[in-house]
């Protein structure tokens, strides 16, 4: 089917032509000003936190030499020509590695939930009771404003050295972060079961079973499963400072200069977070396209 | 629920389709729950955990937080 192209006056045209020049001139001139104004900011930042490129230059051979021995054995030779050697505690690091993931899974099983409970009282859509939400949602936040690892530095000083304390620190953030995405989840439900319920006199626990839990299960067996991915990582951390797990043998390992030590148990953790990485994230696409679970 | 003003025999009779059990996918869900369950409970007795050091510790922590 033929068409016609209207062909505006020349007139016309120039004017929008010189719009469209202006436009795109503003357009240049305001990313060039949002990139003058990044490009203070970050040297203004780079001078408060004192960081030198010199120094950064100067040093880099340092870091580059330090990967190097990482890969090199006791013996002088390359890891990967004797994996056997490398691998020697291979054991022992298998166990901690196994003794990280419970405690990240003991921490976020916790976590979650209280997480769980303490989120349909966070919602205002669910709870009527307005100082009810403002303290479940205090509570909250302070569980997860406080890093995992400042928690688990405080309970290590209470409960002494060992996985306990990680797995506190876990759970009482887990708490929170999930906590956090749990009642955003429940606030957005549809309240149209939840008000058929309650019309026919279901009291809360009823309301929440019925009404709230089939429409949010799903996403939140999904949440639960990403913060354990975190936790794992997480809890490699928290053996840093005392409080159990694969981290406390890497950094033992990292203080004694054991090299090829250091790489050896850092390509299992890389290993083993990978797979559980690959295996979650299966496990949440199953959930979603499944879309419910209750 | 307030049951008695509802004649459930009739919404079943309706509606039969709404109320046929799914006893594969409960049985699963009690699978996985007891599953979780267990390994949770494991996890502790492999923790090794010193139950008599939970007292004291939080004592210890509520000291802490009050200083």
């Amino acid at each position: 089917m033929p068409h016609a192209v209207v062909r505006l006056p020349d007139r016309q045209l120039a004017a929008l032509a010189e719009s469209y020049r202006r436009a795109g001139r503003r357009r240049c001139v305001n990313f060039l000003l949002a990139a003058a104004v990044l490009l203070i900011l970050i040297g203004l930042s780079a001078i408060e936190a004192e960081v030198d490129p010199k120094t950064f230059i100067a040093k880099i051979g340092g870091f580059t030499s330090y990967f190097d021995r990482l890969m090199t054995l006791d013996s002088g030779a390359r890891v990967w020509t004797d994996p056997v050697s490398w691998f020697r505690s291979f054991k022992r690091t298998a166990r901690l590695l196994g003794e990280t993931i419970l405690m990240a899974y003991v921490g976020t099983l916790t976590g979650g939930l209280a997480a769980f409970g303490l989120n349909f009282v966070a919602s205002p859509n669910l709870t009527g009771n307005a100082r009810l939400v403002f303290v479940a949602r205090r509570f909250l936040e302070f569980c997860r404003t406080v890093p995992d690892i400042v928690f688990a530095l405080i309970f290590v000083v209470a409960f002494g050295l060992g996985p306990l304390p990680g797995v506190l620190a876990l759970a009482i953030h887990s708490a929170g972060a999930l906590g956090k995405q749990f009642f955003e989840t429940t606030e957005n439900i549809d309240m149209k079961p939840v008000e058929g319920l309650r019309a026919v006199g279901a009291s809360w626990v009823q309301t929440i079973r019925f009404a709230a839990l089939p429409q949010v299960i799903a996403s939140f067996t999904t949440f639960a499963l990403l913060r354990f991915e975190i936790n794992v990582r997480g809890a490699t951390v928290l053996g840093f400072v005392g409080a159990g797990g694969i981290g406390q043998d890497l950094m033992e390992a990292i203080r004694k200069f054991y090299y090829s030590d250091v790489s050896a148990i850092l390509v299992m953790i890389i290993v083993v977070v990978m797979a559980i990485d690959i295996s979650t994230q299966y496990l949440r696409r199953a959930l979603l396209s499944k879309g419910r679970l209750a | 629920m307030n049951a008695g003003a509802i004649d459930v025999d009739a919404i079943k009779a309706r509606h039969p389709a709404f109320f046929v059990a799914n006893w594969r996918g409960r049985g699963l869900a009690v699978a996985i729950i007891v599953a979780m369950a267990a390994i949770y409970v494991g996890a502790f007795a492999y923790f090794d955990v010193p139950w008599g050091r939970l007292i004291p510790g939080f004592r210890q922590l509520a000291w802490f937080v009050a200083k």
